[in-house]
């Protein structure tokens, strides 16, 4: 009798134990996966890219999704355009590469995220050095061509399953349009923008992103989203970390983030946040790397490049960035500097980030 | 003996007491002493000295007198009876004046009384009694506790030199270091802390620490140096002495301009452990003034984990702005500057200048012009309260602007400065619309120091009051010295275009367009140049991106819209204009009725007659058909009359010509022409014709967007036949009427009209008219396209007419005209 009643105390006691046991893992997954998990990655289509086969392309997109993500932001749809006759015709069909993107992410249970038109020209016409007309006008350029972009991908994207949103493909700075006229044009160029593509798909939300490189004060850069954000229907705010680029480190951008997520949370939107998963190449080995090929062509020019960094960076910045962020942690970028579809380091960074994000059980 | 024993030692003395008082024997002094020994020890103070106060009177023995004022001293002192025991040892002082111990015990219980004064006099009567190193080290300790510094520094002095320095007591030497140093002689004191340091075999290095800013603060660096480095160097020394040792080193080096002597003692100081805020903070600074404001920036933040410090927040706004971040650095400044009460003036002084330079930088006028008001409070310097100015105005405070300029004295400034003062001047004096003060003043600044961006500004207000002569020199001086700039030669390009200079505008305007396109009014500003410059193909080409550009335009309000419709309508005109090479014109004119229908045999120009018919065929050359306005075509044409109440031409009144056509002026419709006239007809005749037309027409052509519009036409045509028959012939004809707009591509308009015929010479026909009416006209427009206006056109103007004059006689008529344009 006594001995049956310490039993089915003890049973009782294990069953205690055992469901807190089951409570702590779960909760225990739950935090492990949002130490480690990005939501979605970023796609540049890049000529080489564009070139990969379908095969590649397949493999490529099969890597993201066994990352965990869920999206991919493709960066721009649209280059190049040639304003004719008040058209623009493109040398590659916007339209042809988002349905590709679609397609193939679709395949992938991947959501896409289409950008717009892609221009190099754009941090040489909106410097602060230009007159405010001047760059008025190149915004309203802008706004011509990414709606023509646009216009020309809607056909094929909104209807498409995997069709996540727009992604608005010029990148927002904290150094040019800091002066009250400076920021209400690109306020008014963003708002007007995001109405357009509004209008083009009315379901589906619109991201924009940014950077900050301490050029701004933390409440500058807060009222500058402001203004954008009061204009027009954008839904998130991907603000990229900087860490890789060396625009910001790590005490830098906590600096930053409070105010700009304060900002974005109340006009209502998402705070998402960009994390760069490279480092810059210090200019000596650049060095190098330009000298050996300018001896095979003597035009070249000093090239920006980059290398994957490490995960325990990579760990800070999106332990740093769930801190603030309201909105999803999208990687810049898996298929440049984490996958094995890049090789190399990128391959290696691939398969730690991949164990870590595997370690974590499922939900 | 213990407590017992005493008690019975007690009870025995009471009891011999009691005998020797009952037998009357005289009392034991021996005995009582040692009674009150007793009761003392049994802590009946009060009956012990009771006791020895038998002894002290005058008639007791001396000896015994004197040692009972001894003990009282004592246990008075130890009751607490201070008072007693002073008196008790003043009674013996005088009893025994030679002895030292008494004023010693009276200095001690003067002390205790708090009376020092008196204690420093028993101790130097003690000192002076019975002098030792002893009783010279109480008086001064004594002395010192008294206040009397110099004194007891002397008598310390005293002391050591009676033991000599090498070995007097350490204790002795360290207070007397002290006591140099509080006296300021920190040299001394440092040579006594380092004797006092080399004492013994235990060597505190806090001593040598203590000797090595005694030497600092008596100005003799290079041993304080000596002694920190040998402090920093002892492996055995704690090391946050150590690390002290090197915190010092470095303040040394620092302000010896050793800066990075001072770093590595600082960073060793911090790889010590002594890592102190103080020391990461003033490491920070160097790392700042030596330019690695990185390293500063990650010293500075480990600094601030241990002290939020406004000096902290301050370098880290330094060394932020240093790393071209002045947004962040802002940020930090404005965290230590809320401390109000924590930074010094002359720091917060220096801070609220370097904010407001940032906030310049960043483009935020209002907060800079902030700041630097703020730094003008605490201290107005000429240089802030230039670029206070500049923020004031900047940030839409021209009044403000002024009160900071009108504090800057003109005539003290350097002339980097004056330039910048008048400046300001005529740049505010341009916000008021006082164009010729601008310009004096700019005149001013640029007298003091020349500038491409001044030659640039003085160039634009002197292009901008039309005196584009004195303009060119300057904006070409600027453009030349201040490399490329886009909108400076845009301006160059304007006032060359002034000049009349078309080929220097336009290559002008060509490069300022190709180094930033975005300037939307330069395409059709190239246009014209080109135009000017005899250029049609480039023109069009300019005037055709013009139009391309349409919808980079501003267009916020309706008014807007309407301006732009019109600017673009305009250009489409131009280039339909510049690229028109041939035109056809076909007409017919019907009259119906037969009073007044036709004029003369033969109508040499249209409206002659008023039933006529023909067609023009006009062809303009390249290279000189059209230049800039001014039109030279080769004409064709084939006239005849009509039947009356017909479009069925009459054959023997036909001609044909074949003439050239020159508009001479740009801007005025007049052209004259010279033609050879063919006779065709049978009924007519060869002849030679001038002729000259004149025409002004308002709300002619299509207005896209514009419901109606007036019409204005006036018009008159003088001809000549040069051969015989020497006829002339004069047409003038005024319409006015409403234009309605259908679908943007037709036009009917009602209109009244007066015209006047006349014609004379050598024929028979003589003939002069007035004719009065209303009117449609009814013009549909085709063939136009994104660059080009309507380039053809069908016509058709059915009126009715009254000759209010006409030397054939006065009658009705009705008129069709049809009008067909290619």
């Amino acid at each position: 009798m006594r001995m049956g009643r310490k039993g089915r105390r003890l049973r009782r006691l294990l069953r205690v134990f055992a469901l807190l046991c089951l409570a702590s893992t779960a909760e225990g997954a739950s935090r492990c996966a949002e130490r480690s998990a990005m939501a979605g990655t970023f796609l540049q289509p890049t000529e080489a890219l564009v070139a990969r086969d379908d095969a590649a392309w397949d493999a490529l997109f099969g890597e993201i999704a066994a990352l965990g993500m869920k999206d991919v932001y493709l960066q721009w749809s649209a280059a190049d355009g040639v304003y004719e006759e008040g058209v623009i015709r493109w040398p590659r069909s916007p339209a042809a590469l988002a349905k590709r993107v679609l397609d193939v992410a679709a395949k992938h249970g991947l959501r896409a995220w289409i950008g717009l038109s892609y221009t190099d020209a754009w941090w040489q016409r909106i410097e602060r050095s230009r007159s405010l007309e001047s760059v008025t006008v190149y915004l309203r350029r802008r706004l011509f061509v990414n709606e023509a972009a646009a216009r020309d991908v809607a056909p094929v994207a909104v209807a498409h399953q995997a069709f996540a949103g727009w992604y608005v493909t010029e990148e927002i700075d904290d150094k040019n349009w800091l002066e009250p006229a400076r920021r209400a044009a690109i306020a008014e160029y963003a708002g007007a923008l995001a109405r357009s593509l509004r209008a083009l798909a009315p379901e589906r939300p619109i991201a924009i992103s940014g950077f900050a490189t301490g050029f701004a004060s933390p409440g500058t850069l807060a009222s500058l989203w402001t203004s954008i954000l009061e204009k027009g229907p954008i839904d998130v705010v991907l603000l990229q970390d900087g860490i890789g680029a060396g625009h910001l480190d790590e005490p830098e951008l906590a600096m930053v983030l409070p105010s700009l997520r304060n900002a974005v949370t109340a006009a209502g939107r998402q705070l998402g946040m960009v994390v760069e998963l490279f480092a810059v190449n210090e200019p000596a080995v650049n060095a190098t790397a330009v000298k050996s090929e300018a001896t095979e062509n003597e035009t070249a020019e000093p090239k920006w490049s980059a290398r994957p960094a490490t995960l325990a960076r990579i760990e800070r910045q999106i332990a740093l960035a769930r801190r603030f962020a309201t909105g999803p942690l999208v990687a810049f970028s898996v298929p440049d500097y984490m996958s094995p579809f890049a090789g190399g380091n990128a391959a290696r960074l691939y398969s730690e980030y991949r164990a870590r994000v595997l370690r974590c059980p499922s939900r | 003996m213990n407590l017992h024993q005493n008690d019975v030692a007690l009870q025995a003395l009471d009891q011999l007491d009691e005998l020797d008082r009952r037998e009357g024997r005289p009392r034991s002094a021996e005995r009582d002493l040692l009674h009150a020994s007793l009761l003392a020890e049994s802590g009946d103070t009060k009956r012990a000295l009771d006791l020895l106060q038998r002894w002290t009177a005058a008639d007791a023995p001396p000896q015994i007198r004197v040692e009972a004022l001894r003990r009282i001293g004592v246990l008075a002192v130890e009751a607490g009876r201070l008072d007693e025991a002073r008196a008790a040892a003043e009674e013996g002082a005088r009893l025994e004046p030679n002895d030292p111990g008494w004023p010693e015990r009276l200095a001690e219980i003067a002390s205790r009384q708090g009376d020092v004064k008196a204690a420093v006099a028993y101790r130097r009567d003690a000192a002076r009694e019975g002098p030792s190193v002893e009783r010279e080290r109480a008086l001064s300790i004594t002395e010192e506790q008294a206040g009397d510094r110099s004194a007891a520094l002397a008598s310390a002095r005293a002391v050591v030199a009676e033991q000599g320095e090498a070995t007097a007591q350490q204790s002795d030497l360290l207070r007397l270091a002290v006591l140099e140093s509080e006296s300021g002689e920190p040299l001394d004191a440092a040579a006594l802390y380092e004797a006092a340091w080399k004492m013994g075999p235990d060597r505190d290095p806090a001593l040598l620490l203590r000797a090595a800013r005694e030497y600092r603060r008596g100005g003799d660096a290079e041993a304080a140096s000596t002694l920190l480095e040998q402090l920093a160097n002892d492996g055995a020394a704690p090391a946050r002495l150590r690390g002290e040792a090197l915190a010092e080193l470095a303040d040394l080096d620092a302000r010896s301009g050793r800066d990075d002597a001072a770093r590595a003692a600082l960073e060793r100081a911090i790889a010590l452990g002594g890592g102190t805020w103080a020391v990461r903070q003033t490491l920070g600074d160097l790392q700042l003034r030596s330019g690695d404001a990185r390293a500063a920036l990650a010293t500075y933040r480990e600094a601030l984990r241990m002290r939020d410090a406004p000096r902290t927040r301050l370098g880290l706004g330094y060394a932020y702005a240093k790393l071209a971040k002045p947004g962040l650095a802002v940020h930090e400044i404005d965290r230590a500057l809320a401390k109000r009460g924590d930074l010094p003036s002359e720091t917060r002084l220096e801070a609220l200048r370097t904010e407001g330079y940032l906030y310049a930088e960043i483009g935020e006028a209002a907060r800079a012009a902030r700041a630097w008001s703020s730094a003008q409070v605490i201290q107005p310097d000429t240089e802030i309260a230039l670029g206070l100015a500049r923020a004031e105005r900047l940030a839409g405070d021209p009044a403000a602007a002024a009160r900071a300029l009108d504090g800057v004295a003109p005539e003290g400034l350097s002339p980097a400065q004056g330039a910048r003062y008048w400046d300001e001047r005529s740049a505010l004096a341009e916000i008021g619309n006082d164009r010729e003060t601008a310009e004096a003043d700019l005149r001013r600044a640029i007298a003091l120091e020349t500038t491409p961006d001044r030659d640039e500004r003085l160039g634009v207000l002197l292009a901008e009051s039309d005196r584009p002569e004195e303009a060119r020199p300057l904006l070409a001086q600027a453009l030349e010295k201040g490399g490329f700039n886009a909108s400076w030669a845009a301006a160059l390009g304007h006032v060359d275009s002034d000049l009349d200079d078309p080929e220097a505008a336009s290559a002008l305007f060509d490069r300022s367009l190709e180094a930033d396109p975005d300037q939307l009014s330069l395409y059709e500003d190239l246009g014209y140049a080109h135009l000017r410059e005899l250029e049609n193909e480039k023109a069009i080409r300019r005037f055709e991106e013009a139009i391309d550009n349409r919808p980079l335009y501003p267009v916020g309000t309706a008014a807007e819209r309407k301006a732009l419709d019109r600017r673009i309508e305009r250009l489409r005109r131009e280039v339909t204009e510049v690229d028109r090479w041939i035109s056809l014109v076909a007409y017919t004119s019907i009259c119906f009725g037969d009073s007044h229908c036709r004029l003369g045999d033969t109508a040499l120009v249209e409206g002659a007659s008023e039933s006529q018919g023909g067609a023009e065929l006009a062809i303009r050359p390249p290279v000189i058909g059209f230049r800039n306005g001014r039109i030279f075509e080769i004409i064709s044409r084939v006239l005849f009359q009509q039947e009356v109440n017909s479009i069925e031409p009459i054959g023997s009144s036909t001609v044909a010509t074949l003439g050239v056509r020159y508009k001479p002026f740009r801007t005025h419709d007049f052209y004259a022409s010279v033609e050879k006239i063919f006779a065709v007809g049978s009924d007519t005749t060869g002849n030679k014709l001038l002729r000259g037309s004149y025409g002004w027409l308002r709300g002619y052509r299509m207005q896209p967007g514009v419901s109606h519009w007036s019409y204005t036409n006036l018009y008159a045509d003088l001809s000549y036949t040069v051969e015989y028959p020497r006829n002339w012939f004069f047409y003038a004809e005024a319409r006015q009427g409403v234009t309605f707009n259908y679908a943007d591509r037709a036009m009917p308009t009602p209109l009244l009209y007066l015209r006047n015929r006349n014609l004379g010479g050598d024929g028979d026909d003589d003939y002069n008219d007035l004719d009065l009416g209303v009117g449609v006209s009814a013009r549909w427009l085709w063939n136009d396209d994104r660059y080009h206006d309507y380039r053809s056109s069908f016509e058709i103007l059915p009126r009715i007419g009254y000759d209010a004059y006409n030397s054939d006689g006065r009658g009705w008529n009705i008129f069709l005209t049809v009008v067909v344009q290619f």
